[in-house]
């Protein structure tokens, strides 16, 4: 009844597929910067060798670290049917509606479908009421950080939506950030349903 | 009042007196529907309920019986109620059950749309669950830890900044 690893290795043998794939392109592109390159090249550069060699590197690191992943064989999926995994995601929803915040946390941490379930309703679950959500942008562009200077931590951009959606606020102060089309995204996905209030300090809007 | 015939998925029939029925919201409104209250009397042929089985829906009309006298105090607008240490001594009894069967029962409550029993067996899972570290739930519940390190540690990096989070609000709040 309570079966909850879907095929675990699923996500596995598809990278392992892509990371073939790359693999032989890769490859393939040595084999002809190999014969293409002639031993008086005219159009020859030490930038466009060193950048070639730097490809190259990268390809070899590549070969490796597929090298070093154990071979394991593909497993069966446990689950017998789409009906019953619909089934047993909900039930699960009853459960988890039931646990405070702090426990949805280490759930996320569990397997895949735990994670997706509890990001995909997080609307249903406990969440924590925060008066005052402060973020600011880092020298760094793409980063996103929350509180003191003391005691930071910083998260990607498209990450912020997600510790976000365990948080219940109101006033959403933002701090020097650069607003692209795909930050004001992102806010809007994390707070769509409970912001009322959006405070831009030093912020700059990017029209496109 | 004549009893009901309920048939399990597996074809074992039980009888069920109409007021137990009505805890079921599921079969309580079919009933409606169909135009059967109290006094009409009662359809002759077992009304099948196909995605419960025998063992699980004995165990469900046990439950039902036990409670069908209970007020109805489910209020939906209740703020939502976080706590799970008031499940009743009977129930607490009634569920000292193996987890299939226990997972069972909330998906049967489920599709019955029985409140009560739904609240209670989540409450157990709930319990189960609270506290713990993800090991030890993955421990319990036999689940296999699916991410990569890298995927697990990203989500160890949101959780301490949503924790982080969570601290500065408190911090604030209480300025």
């Amino acid at each position: 009844m309570f079966n909850i690893s879907i095929n675990p290795f699923r996500r596995l043998t598809e990278k392992r597929r892509q990371n073939s794939t790359n693999f032989e392109s890769s490859s393939s592109t040595f084999g002809i910067s190999k014969t293409k390159q002639p031993k008086f090249d005219p159009e020859f550069s030490v930038d466009g060798f060193l950048s070639r060699l730097q490809t190259f590197q990268t390809t070899i690191s590549e070969i490796s670290t597929i090298k070093d992943k154990p071979i394991l064989p593909p497993k069966p999926s446990t689950l017998k049917s789409t009906k019953n995994n619909i089934f047993s995601t909900k039930c699960f929803i009853e459960i988890f509606k039931r646990l405070p915040a702090k426990d949805l946390l280490n759930l996320r941490l569990v397997s895949k479908e735990f994670n997706q379930i509890i990001q995909n309703h997080s609307l249903e679950f406990e969440t924590v009421f925060v008066e005052n959500v402060k973020l600011s942008e880092t020298s760094n562009s793409s980063f996103i950080r929350c509180g003191t200077n003391r005691n930071l931590l910083k998260l990607p951009l498209e990450q912020i939506d997600r510790p976000l959606r365990h948080l219940k606020t109101n006033i959403l102060d933002l701090n020097g950030i650069l607003i692209s089309q795909k930050v004001l995204r992102y806010l809007l996905r994390s707070f769509k349903y409970h912001i009322l209030i959006i405070n831009f300090n030093e912020c700059k809007f990017e029209i496109s | 009042m004549q009893p009901i015939k309920l048939v399990s998925s597996d074809g074992e029939i039980f009888e069920v007196d109409r007021d137990v029925i009505k805890l079921s919201t599921t079969l309580h409104t079919m009933f409606q529907d169909l135009g059967i209250d109290e006094a009409s009397q009662a359809p002759t042929d077992p009304i099948p309920i196909q995605n419960v089985n025998g063992a699980i829906l004995r165990k469900v009309i046990q439950w039902c019986v036990y409670h069908r006298a209970d007020q109805n105090v489910g209020d939906e607008n209740d703020p939502r109620e976080k706590r799970t240490d008031d499940i009743p001594s009977w129930d607490v009894e009634f569920l000292k059950i193996d987890q299939g069967m226990l997972f069972e029962l909330i998906l049967a409550a489920n599709y019955l749309d029985i409140k009560g029993l739904l609240d209670v067996t989540c409450k157990t899972v709930a319990n189960m669950i609270k506290g713990k570290t993800p090991e030890e739930i993955r421990r319990t519940f036999n689940i296999k830890n699916d991410f990569t390190p890298e995927e697990e540690e990203q989500i160890r990096r949101e959780n301490a900044w949503c924790e982080l989070m969570w601290k500065v609000l408190k911090h604030n709040s209480l300025k």
